[in-house]
């Protein structure tokens, strides 16, 4: 019951615009959801390296009640700490899968709007089997420190999810870094090493350098989070594209005024 | 004596000018080949010299550009999508863009652009008929005249890609030569003023058919590359190709440590 009061701010919190938004880091501390992110492509490493109970005690511990992963086209199928539901996904499909700790149904309507138009496209059978409650919850804590964990491969847009989060762990692709960062969320970028090409450290490591986010390795993800000190990110300013056009034009020989 | 004279006007007819058409075929080939590649190092030494300064004219301010818009994929489509919503789409029209063929996003990310600008734009338009306080028929013929000039001016196309992910080596080299001349018949056929792209591999063949195009003097394309925000300490294939050969008139980069780097480029901030 306690959930229920928890979770319902974050299921409003969507519908905020990014300039509404304080530098959120200093609300990091009293509750909201963690997003992962790994974009187009697959990153399992990552999702492996949240998927823990370590790892969500860390979160747990730092006040984050709840753990959203958009998984792409990963192999691995998180657990979720809640039983096995992976034998039901099969691989290829654009599927959505969600697990809960809790078995309740008022929280069913708690949920974000994104979450339940998602609802809408899945199929029912496929609901039935990769949705499921699990019973184990109040073993694995107090009623004080719930933490669900969802999941999904793809969605055409994650400007919902990235809004809401209160932090996001991010893969270190230029289109979700930014993201996160014009939406101001603090961030954490995890680094694929197994990338042959591993030009995308030059990013996240110039941005780290600046202060505009965290960066971290799957191997030292834990320690990061466990250390992170968040508020000391300091806000990306936003590229100006306009002094791009505004050269273009010069070069291309029109009037300088516009 | 006479013999003497005419003996050594057959040899020197005979060793200089005997006219054998072949050699005389060869003779046309080298002063062309030669006319060729002067050509096309005084395009590449204009390369890099704005237009107007060189013909101390400067356009109208409503003149109109023919631009053509390279989408790489993925993130470089979303950074080059940030410029192109900057730009002043009355200035810079027609557009065509162009995408590998097997990029199913690129296109339909530049098409929704489009859309919201073409809202924008005719929202903006009918307001301002309604605040001079015209007939509503007026606005009705007004808009549709709107609609129809709008449809024209952004065309999408999809190129060829010299190398799919994980194609072989062996194949990429038939497939580079496709791509290429799809890329110089397309560029031939839009004939555009300016040529933005910010890689990765697509453009390359593009902005070589851009080359050519100048060369051949039929449009003296302006060549326009963004480096991507992501390379911060070294440039990509595509950008050092670009550089070395000085194919590009301005060459951009996003941070400040690849303008020292490599002198010549322009920082003028970050599109993202």
């Amino acid at each position: 019951m306690g959930r229920v009061a928890t979770t319902t701010p974050l299921g409003e919190s969507p519908s905020l615009s990014p300039s509404e938004f304080q530098l959120p880091s200093k609300a990091c501390g009293n509750g909201g959801n963690v997003f992962v992110t790994v974009g187009t492509t697959s990153f399992d490493a990552l999702v492996k390296a949240v998927d823990t109970e370590e790892f969500r005690d860390i979160l747990r511990s730092r006040g984050y009640n709840s753990l959203t992963m958009q998984i792409g086209r990963g192999r691995y199928i998180p657990s979720c700490g809640c039983g096995d539901d992976s034998s039901s996904e099969k691989e290829g499909e654009s599927i959505s899968y969600s697990c809960k700790e809790e078995e309740e149904e008022e929280e069913e309507e708690e949920e974000s709007n994104t979450e339940r138009n998602s609802k809408k496209t899945r199929k029912q059978s496929e609901d039935n089997n990769s949705r499921f409650a699990s019973s184990s919850t109040s073993s694995l804590s107090g009623e004080a420190s719930t933490f669900s964990v969802r999941g999904f491969r793809f969605r055409p847009s994650l400007a919902a999810d990235m809004q809401s989060a209160a932090l996001v762990i991010s893969h270190a692709g230029s289109g979700s870094i930014f993201e996160a960062l014009k939406y101001m969320r603090p961030l954490v970028v995890v680094v694929n090493e197994d990338l042959m090409d591993n030009h995308q450290k030059e990013l996240a490591s110039e941005l780290a350098s600046r202060k505009h986010l965290f960066y971290a390795s799957c191997s030292n993800l834990a320690d990061v989070m466990r250390t992170v000190d968040l508020s000391s990110l300091v806000e990306y300013p936003a590229g100006d594209p306009d002094r791009f056009v505004k050269s273009i034009g010069e070069f291309l020989g029109f009037p300088p005024s516009l | 004596m006479a013999a003497a004279v005419v003996s050594a006007e057959h040899v020197a007819s005979s060793s200089f000018s005997l006219p054998s058409s072949s050699s005389l075929y060869f003779h046309l080939l080298s002063v062309l080949v030669a006319l060729v590649v002067a050509r096309a190092v005084f395009v590449l030494l204009q390369t890099g010299r704005s237009p107007w300064r060189a013909c101390r004219q400067r356009r109208g301010p409503k003149e109109k550009v023919r631009t053509l818009i390279v989408l790489g994929s993925g993130g470089h489509t979303a950074e080059m999508l940030s410029l192109v919503k900057a730009l002043d789409f009355d200035r810079y029209q027609p557009r065509w863009y162009v995408a590998g063929a097997t990029d199913k996003l690129s296109l339909s990310k530049a098409a929704a652009l489009e859309e919201q600008q073409k809202a924008l734009t005719s929202a903006e338009e009918a307001e301002k008929v309604t605040g001079n306080n015209r007939s509503s028929n007026e606005i009705g013929s007004l808009r549709t005249g709107l609609m129809e000039c709008k449809e024209a001016k952004a065309h999408f196309l999809k190129v060829y890609r010299s190398r799919e992910v994980g194609q072989s080596y062996f194949t990429s080299v038939g497939s580079t030569l496709l791509a290429c001349a799809h890329a110089a018949y397309l560029v031939f056929r839009v004939r555009p003023d300016v040529i933005v792209c910010n890689g990765p591999g697509t453009c390359l063949p593009v902005c070589v058919a851009g080359f050519l195009l100048k060369v051949t003097g039929l449009r003296w394309v302006t060549m326009i590359f963004v480096e991507s925000v992501c390379r911060v300490q070294k440039l990509s294939l595509t950008g050092i190709l670009f550089y070395k050969f000085r194919l590009m008139d301005q060459f951009y980069v996003q941070w400040e440590s690849l303008l020292q780097k490599y002198p010549g480029t322009i920082f003028v901030g970050r599109v993202m």
